[in-house]
């Protein structure tokens, strides 16, 4: 469960953008409250990455260590659609319940 | 003041604080074991490491220039424990608070209760006994050829030294939560410490009194030196992995290549006669086929597993840990001693079919011999001869031959001449065979079948006694003893020398007397000129 949330997540906040680096992503999760430590993430991207949802390129940084910029690849894009669709559904089925719940 | 190192996380510089610096590599080995089986594992790393470039650099800012313990746990907060970072199979299961603390536990090396390298200490700490045992058996298996040694150098290669605290309590099969954790990290860092302060009292007077100024040029050699020294460790680390895996590899091959060559080549030895092949031995001496099988299965075991043991210590060095099989030193220590408990097993076994004997002996003949001319001992007309199938070699002493369908087994008497104390020939057959009682052995001595035809003037013998092959080799020997009086000539007959038959010391002996007459003397035979 959690863990097609988080991915749903990290997605999104790549698609949303065009390119992220992997700081990027961990603010936002963090604000979020998505994850408690930021090594969650480096196992998801490169599962995403393998699985040909992402790529990246490298950028040097003058402040730092070399970034990989993360971009989504075109069955990125599309597993992020089917996501967000199952995603809504769910919200809509769930909320329904918990309307009804209410009501009784 | 404080030591620094110097290292590189992603192409940037950092100096950090010597106890920093081992808390942050203990973390990053702590990752590469947890992240180790994965795909992409070096890429995960190469990424956590990127972030605490950044994250060191943000902390470290414009003014300060060592890396501090603090900041080091700063970071490793925030990244979390390896085991916080599973989002994956675990996060779904309910009971995943109570699998971290039920966490099996692992076979580790106790460099904290070590006598050599921590092996027993760690075996000890495994099954929760005392390490005096685990030691007590070290010792004893010493006498067992040594076995104990090479087990010893084996697991002393391939167990990990339990480094980490966690890995500690993972070693006692403590659950690794955060109030152990603290536990046994509070008590670790006071027993370091107290060891450190006492050392560094020691050293700092005793380098007070002679030389104060070369503390720094020998703190670096010693660093240097250090440094070398691993070098060189790791090196050498490498060059045994090679030594062991060709070591393993070339023993295997050599065993197998020897049980092949023996069981699929022995033919070459056709040339002298006969072949060896230990499948058919296997079936002729344990009492089932089955049982056959698991003693040769027990028995390569025995064999193997030591050496695969070498292959995967010589793997597990050239890749520098990273190759590991989860149990396999475990279970092929277990397997090993079975394969012991088996190959006991039934050699008791089938040694209680030896435990008894039985000698059946039978008078054949006992007559005055015809004086006009010498006793003809010949070969009888033997059609056993041409039904033979396999023959091999049991020792140098005895050669064994089967029919072709392998249901009979054939070897040749022994002969025996003696001087008789009177003027009577006496002709004497004597069957023996062992069994797991009186009756069974019984039983075996007189299912041997041999009959020579004898009459007034000779002697006929066939080359070759035999039995079923039902009856398995339980000892069965065939000899004829001649009493013969003194002064009475025999004479061998050419017969009992064939080319064709295998080259073998009992049948050779016969080449020395065919053809010629002999005569028989207080001293035994004589032959006559």
């Amino acid at each position: 469960m959690r863990k097609g949330v988080l991915e749903l997540c990290i997605l999104s906040i790549i698609g949303k953008r065009d390119e992220v680096y992997a700081s990027d992503i961990l603010h936002e999760l963090k604000q979020a409250q998505l994850i408690v430590v930021e090594g969650t993430l480096y196992p998801l991207l490169t599962r995403l990455k393998n699985d040909e949802l992402l790529s990246y390129r490298w950028e040097e940084s003058k402040s730092g260590p070399p970034r990989k910029y993360y971009r989504l690849t075109e069955s990125g894009q599309q597993l992020l659609t089917e996501l967000k669709n199952g995603w809504n559904e769910l919200v809509t089925a769930v909320e329904q319940i918990i309307k009804i719940e209410n009501q009784a | 003041m404080k030591k620094t190192f110097t290292i590189n996380l992603s192409g940037l510089i950092f100096h950090i604080d010597e106890d920093a610096y081992e808390r942050l590599q203990d973390y990053l080995e702590k990752l590469k074991r947890h992240f180790g089986g994965k795909t992409g594992s070096d890429e995960i790393i190469t990424d956590i490491e990127s972030r605490m470039a950044e994250l060191l650099q943000e902390r470290l800012g414009d003014q300060k220039q060592v890396v501090s313990m603090a900041d080091v746990e700063h970071i490793i907060a925030q990244l979390g424990q390896p085991f916080e970072m599973e989002t994956e199979e675990t996060a779904e299961e309910p009971t995943h608070a109570n699998t971290y603390s039920r966490r099996s536990k692992r076979l580790f090396r106790d460099p904290d209760r070590r006598k050599i390298a921590g092996v027993a200490a760690g075996i000890a700490a495994y099954l929760s006994i005392d390490a005096l045992w685990i030691r007590l058996l070290f010792i004893l298996s010493l006498f067992a050829s040594g076995a104990g040694l090479l087990i010893y150098i084996v697991l002393w290669i391939v167990l990990p030294e339990a480094l980490t605290t966690a890995e500690k309590l993972e070693m006692k099969g403590e659950a690794v939560n955060i109030s152990n954790l603290e536990k046994a990290m509070r008590k670790e860092v006071n027993e370091v410490s107290d060891k450190f302060n006492t050392y560094a009292k020691g050293a700092h007077e005793s380098f007070k009194k002679k030389v104060p100024e070369a503390t720094n040029f020998f703190d670096r050699l010693i660093g240097v030196l250090g440094h070398v020294l691993r070098a060189l460790v790791k090196i050498a680390g490498v060059l045994l992995g090679f030594v062991l895996l060709f070591l393993g590899l070339g023993l295997v091959t050599g065993f197998v290549g020897g049980l092949v060559g023996l069981e699929g080549f022995g033919h070459l030895w056709e040339a002298e006669g006969f072949r060896f092949s230990p499948l058919l031995f296997g079936d002729l001496f344990f009492e089932s086929k089955s049982l056959s099988s698991l003693a040769g299965l027990s028995i390569s075991l025995i064999v193997l597993l030591p050496l695969l043991l070498l292959i995967y210590a010589g793997l597990h060095l050239l890749s520098a840990g990273r190759f590991r099989l989860s149990h396999f030193v475990l279970v092929s220590i277990t397997v090993w001693f079975a394969s012991w408990l088996v190959v006991v097993g039934i050699g008791v076994s089938t040694a209680f079919d030896f435990r008894h004997e039985n000698r059946h002996e039978s008078m054949l003949k006992e007559f005055v011999p015809a004086s006009d001319k010498p006793l003809l001992i010949a070969a009888a007309d033997n059609t056993t001869m041409a039904k033979l199938g396999e023959s091999f070699m049991l020792d140098d002493e005895r050669l064994l031959m089967l029919n072709q369908n392998a249901s009979q087994i054939f070897d040749f008497p022994r002969l025996r001449f003696l001087p008789s104390e009177d003027s009577l020939l006496r002709l004497r057959l004597i069957s023996e065979a062992r069994g797991r009682s009186l009756s069974k052995a019984e039983d075996r001595s007189l299912n041997v079948d041999y009959q020579p035809v004898i009459t007034d003037s000779s002697l006929h013998l066939p080359m070759l006694y035999g039995y079923p092959a039902a009856d398995l080799l339980r000892g069965q020997r065939v000899t004829i003893t001649m009493e013969i009086p003194l002064g009475e000539e025999v004479f061998f007959d050419s017969s009992l020398y064939n080319e064709n038959l295998p080259n073998h010391r009992n049948y050779r002996y016969f080449k020395r007397y065919t053809g010629k007459t002999w005569v028989m003397t207080p001293q035994g035979l004589t032959e006559v000129k």
